[in-house]
């Protein structure tokens, strides 16, 4: 939520440039009320990603299956990724500073295929010690080649 | 020749010619430099004073003979010390070849050590860029699948010398297909029967005391006739073409200005021609060749490559045809490869594509080497349908009607079809593709949804392999197929993965992780 927060002050103070330039009158004043188009938006967007948090933190799930783990998360784009145990090469937990004082963490599990597939932000850190252990026991028990 | 040796095998040298193969560019260099540094000041020390005539005024008569003994005495200076570089050098380059090792040792003051674990060897390599060939000489590459290790190479060796150590190596690291890992299957029936298909049969390892021999069986070979017309008719050459047209144009239009524009247009001749450049240099005299352990594949004009592909370690083979190359018929097959580490970089991109440019023939026989368990017909069949098909016909589910309203040309053809082997997805009106992906080889499946496709009950299956050309999804299918098709997956992996993991090298653990 936080990111969400620091990404809509990003993008707000990125579009808005201009409109801080306008209002000032180096640019002619004219062009204000178009320039003061793209910050609103980032502002509106931005403002809809932080309220809708708390919705997205309760969209955001894990099932231990007997082959698998799911992990689901997304509010508008949702998705589902299914990760077989012995295709996980290794799993990581690592802790933000911000995560650190809400004692949380965030488990990600890395296959040979590229990209973050399955990260469960914001998981208790006992919880996330875990799933570490039991996902890398359940790995090497169902170790596949490649 | 053997060093300082520690028990073990022998530590050998590369060939003596190696630092000059490597560092000729530098010596050019320094020489010219150098030169150019000091006949300056020797031709002021003649003449006298320090206005130096310019070259047109300067007669080598009147220099006397003295100046070219003392010129001639530097360069032989220069070159003596070339040589003694040259010479520490190579004599400090050694490598080791041990049952579980390759090990490079190098450098004279920073001593490097560098080695890659046999077992973790995915791939040798043997590449032959201009210089060394015209010399006879050969580098052996080792592709490991370590995360983070660099690959190791021994650069140079003579030609028949790589060669007989690669083949050595490929036997004794057993580099072959899963083709005869597979114990009668009780569960999978068509499985069985695909065992007795073409690609099957290789020994698994060879004994250490067989006789290693190139045994390379040609396939195929693209005439470089075809892979010209193959790197005209792409989108890259028309725009070229366009810009050289334009070129004349502009200057005929407006001679004024014209000249201007040019320098605008130059960095865009300069890439494109880059991009069909190195088409025709990695695809010309393109050889596919049937080794034991998989494929190889021999390509290059002036950089001949030869390299490995093992059969077992192809995650998705892709085929695909853009829309230029339709009116002559010809295809294009790539394969997404496991784990090259990250420094290969460039390397995988050269090594994913088995066919630069073929026949719709030659493609079958492609496919039938890369996915040896696949039943002959049912490749054809699902090879037909994946390129050819269009709507809900034969084996391939696609997307529903309603997929119009997000994808109106291409819906559809937007599909898969799931035999017991393989998942086949295609996808492309214009530029035609069809994946492939065995279902071993899956690495995770996910399902994702749109707000826009969750209003019309669509979904998006990803299914995940390693990193390469070859990319699987299929986009807009109906949400209960897509349920569907996802769980089939993750039940067929995990199946088709018990049956497959015969290990082919001892299961251990630590190693395991590839």
């Amino acid at each position: 939520m936080l990111s969400a927060l620091a990404g809509t002050l990003f993008w707000t103070a990125a579009l808005g440039w201009p409109a801080v330039l306008a209002a000032t009158g180096i640019w002619p004043r004219a062009l204000l009320p178009w320039v003061l188009v793209p910050p609103a938006v980032a502002l509106a967007a931005g403002g809809l990603s932080v309220l809708l948090a708390p919705r997205r933190v309760r969209a955001l799930g894990y099932a231990e299956r007997g082959e698998d783990l799911l992990v689901r998360r997304g509010l508008l784009y949702q998705r589902v990724t299914v990760i077989p145990y012995g295709r996980m090469q290794y799993v990581d937990v690592s802790v933000s500073p911000l995560q650190r004082a809400f004692g949380l963490a965030t488990v990600k599990l890395h296959t040979a295929a590229v990209g973050a597939h399955a990260e469960i932000p914001g998981v208790a850190h006992a919880e996330a010690s875990r799933l570490r252990e039991r996902l890398t026991a359940r790995g090497e028990a169902l170790l596949a080649g490649l | 020749m053997t060093g300082a040796v520690p028990p073990g095998p022998p530590w050998h040298r590369v060939h003596p010619l190696t630092p000059v193969v490597k560092g000729w560019l530098a010596m050019l260099v320094l020489a010219g430099a150098f030169l150019n540094i000091v006949v300056d000041d020797l031709l002021g020390a003649y003449l006298g004073g320090p206005d130096v005539p310019g070259s047109q005024e300067l007669d080598p008569g009147a220099l006397g003979g003295a100046f070219w003994w003392v010129l001639a005495g530097l360069l032989a200076l220069l070159l003596g010390v070339f040589a003694a570089v040259v010479l520490v050098a190579w004599w400090f380059t050694r490598y080791q070849v041990t049952p579980e090792h390759v090990r490079v040792r190098s450098g004279v003051l920073f001593r490097q050590e560098r080695q890659a674990r046999l077992d973790r060897v995915q791939a040798i390599d043997i590449h032959r860029p201009l210089l060394p060939r015209l010399l006879g000489l050969a580098e052996l590459k080792f592709e490991v699948a370590d995360a983070g290790q660099s690959a190791v190479s021994l650069a140079y060796l003579t030609h028949p010398q790589a060669r007989l150590l690669r083949s050595e190596l490929l036997g004794r690291i057993g580099l072959a297909g899963p083709a005869t890992a597979v114990p009668g299957p009780a569960g999978a029936p068509g499985a069985a029967g695909a065992a007795g298909g073409p690609g099957a049969g290789p020994p698994l390892r060879r004994p250490p005391w067989a006789p290693h021999g190139e045994e390379e069986l040609p396939v195929l070979r693209v005439p470089p006739a075809r892979l010209i017309g193959s790197v005209s008719a792409s989108g890259s050459a028309v725009v070229l073409a366009v810009l050289l047209a334009a070129a004349p144009a502009a200057l005929l239009l407006d001679p004024v200005g014209g000249p201007g524009v040019l320098v605008a247009w130059l960095p865009g001749l300069i890439s494109f021609g880059a991009v069909l450049y190195r088409r025709l240099e990695q695809g010309y005299d393109f050889r596919l060749l049937r080794i034991p352990e998989g494929l190889r594949v021999r390509y290059g004009l002036f950089n001949v490559r030869s390299q490995t592909v093992p059969t077992g370690r192809i995650q998705a083979v892709g085929v695909d045809q853009p829309v230029l190359w339709r009116p002559f018929g010809w295809y294009r097959v790539r394969v997404n490869v496991a784990g090259y580490g990250a420094s290969a970089g460039e390397e995988d991109a050269l090594r994913s594509t088995l066919l630069p440019v073929g026949t719709l023939p030659e493609v079958r026989a492609v496919l039938a080497l890369a996915l040896p368990r696949v039943h002959d017909g049912e490749l054809t069949a699902l090879l037909g349908e994946g390129l050819h098909g269009l709507g809900a016909q034969g084996r391939y589910t696609t997307s529903p009607r309603r997929a119009r309203w997000v994808d109106p040309l291409v819906h559809r053809r937007t599909g898969f079809a799931a035999t017991d082997e393989v998942l086949a997805v295609r996808s492309g009106r214009l530029g035609r593709r069809t994946a492939v992906l065995p279902h071993e080889k899956t690495q995770s499946v996910a399902v994702s949804q749109g707000p826009l496709e969750r209003a019309l009950g669509l979904a998006d299956v990803h299914l995940h392999s390693t990193p390469g050309p070859v990319t699987v999804l299929v986009p807009h299918l109906d949400t209960a197929d897509a349920r569907a098709l996802a769980a089939a997956q993750a039940e067929h992996a995990a199946g088709a993965r018990r049956l497959a993991d015969g290990p082919h090298r001892p299961r251990d653990p630590q190693q395991e992780r590839a």
